[in-house]
């Protein structure tokens, strides 16, 4: 399934990490992950294997950026004593709480405007309807669905953003 | 994020809005992506604001107006509940359950405040620093305890750590797991404990790994560059070399492998797998060359499969990895 795509592959994950030895990477990574799909012959194999490649990039981006906060060093403040040793707990004590924090950032968000973008966006992400799905439901056609959540997404990421600045 | 302009977040969401379409333009997208390097990076903040809603999503449902249930707490990384597979660990390896034990008993020789546990879920790994600045990563899975004092001790009772030390020749570290213990003076290793499968690579530096119950047998000492591989039902030990660049390689979600005996790489992805694996001696002498991806565990037997000739077979409650193409 993968051979006879692999060159488009390689083209648009070396767009996708802006190197081609990592695209190269990726692309062996999809094929180490799609030899035997789970639920039978695929509709759109192009398809889904850019989709399965978009998640492992996103693994990748996802994994240096961890590396980064731990390097960043805040780790320095959060020391306890456990006996004669000290640990720096580092994501336990931290990430429950910003965690917390984070996650009720998301959903004031989510709750906030525009707000028929939100509603579209929260049956499909939050209650896990298709696009088709939402659609049918709001009466609307599938291009108005990705419409409402690209707008549900920039305006996220916005809100986001502006409220990690203060 | 600062150099992002709104209009390439706002064509990333677009893009990213369109990737389950039947009809998403991918090469489109690529040649965007291609363009700048800013697109990559408004792609990137998108992509991860949207993986991230989707993973958190039952407790942000908890947490919208149109919601009335109980406020139901976000989940933190809490101590998951393997106790069962735990104790069924414990119960099928001797040497499992010695490791259990040593939390218990051997705890309060080494610290007055006693052993503190940590445990690992299976998508995350932990950094932890002891208090002579030496790091010590668990994997996915794991389950550590810390006892301190001048002579730390610290028992890995299942999964995998690894551990920088640094120099000291006042203060020995030990790493117990099952009924070995490695000591170390300063460098870089890393302990799989998979129960019947009892490894050791070392980065840098060297280690000596040794049974605890004093039999008179002489330590093995592991180099840099080297993994000793015990089975502890039998006490045989297994040196090969490997690179050190792979020790720990768990660290960055992937397993690298070359040319590695099939039984070791099940070793290794046993501890992310929620039933216990076997290898057929019809399998046995497959050998492995590549890479896995951890992720949350789930998928390795099958990348496994998508390249070596074995099919799986369950029976009570175990995974039988067996020889494809024959008989029996």
């Amino acid at each position: 399934m993968l051979a006879a795509h692999r060159p488009q592959l390689v083209r648009f994950f070396t767009g996708r990490t802006g190197s081609a030895a990592e695209a190269e990477d990726v692309v062996q990574e999809i094929w180490l992950r799609t030899a035997e799909p789970a639920g039978g012959p695929i509709a759109n194999p192009l398809a889904y294997l850019h989709r399965i490649g978009l998640n492992i990039v996103l693994d990748r981006v996802r994994a240096t950026g961890r590396r980064a906060r731990r390097d960043t060093g805040y780790a320095e403040s959060m020391t306890t004593i456990m006996g004669d040793e000290a640990v720096d707990d580092t994501p336990s004590a931290f990430d429950a709480v910003a965690g917390r924090q984070r996650i009720a950032q998301l959903a004031t968000a989510l709750a906030g405007p525009p707000e028929g973008a939100m509603r579209v966006f929260r049956r499909h992400k939050i209650d896990g309807l298709s696009h088709a799905e939402v659609a049918a439901e709001f009466g609307i056609t599938r291009s108005a669905v990705e419409k409402h959540i690209a707008v549900a997404l920039r305006h996220l990421r916005k809100a986001l953003d502006d409220r990690n600045d203060d | 994020m600062d150099a992002t302009t709104q209009d390439s977040i706002d064509a990333a969401a677009a893009w990213h809005a369109r990737i389950d379409a039947p009809d998403m333009d991918w090469e489109g997208f690529g040649d965007w992506l291609a363009r700048d390097a800013e697109h990559r990076h408004a792609y990137d903040s998108i992509a991860l604001l949207d993986a991230e809603i989707g993973e958190a999503a039952p407790s942000i449902a908890a947490l919208l107006p149109a919601n009335d249930d109980a406020m139901v707490e976000a989940q933190p990384l809490a101590l998951p509940p393997r106790a069962s597979r735990w104790r069924w660990a414990a119960t099928g390896t001797g040497g499992a359950l010695a490791a259990g034990l040593a939390l218990l008993f051997v705890a309060p020789q080494f610290g007055n405040g006693g052993a503190q546990v940590y445990a690992t879920n299976a998508g995350d790994t932990r950094a932890l620093t002891l208090a002579d600045g030496s790091a010590m990563r668990i994997d996915r899975g794991s389950r550590v305890s810390v006892a301190g004092g001048t002579t730390p001790l610290i028992t890995l009772a299942n999964g995998a750590a690894s551990f920088t030390v640094r120099h000291d020749p006042s203060r020995t570290l030990i790493v117990r797991a099952g009924d070995y213990d490695i000591r170390d003076v300063g460098t870089r290793f890393s302990v799989v404990n998979a129960g019947r499968t009892l490894s050791v690579a070392v980065a840098e530096g060297e280690v000596s790994v040794a049974p605890h119950t004093a039999d008179g047998s002489p330590p093995a000492t592991v180099s840099a560059g080297q993994r000793l591989d015990i089975d502890t039902t039998t006490g045989i030990a297994e040196r090969r070399s490997v690179s050190p660049a792979s020790v720990a390689d768990w660290t960055d979600g992937r397993l690298n492998y070359d040319g590695a005996p099939l039984p070791l790489v099940v070793a290794d992805i046993s501890r992310y797998a929620t039933a216990p694996l076997v290898v057929d001696p019809s399998a046995a002498g497959l050998r492995f060359s590549g890479v896995l991806t951890i992720g949350d565990g789930s998928r390795l037997l099958d990348q496994l499969r998508a390249v070596l000739p074995v099919r799986l077979r369950r029976a009570d409650g175990v995974v039988h990895i067996e020889r494809a193409g024959l008989r029996g």
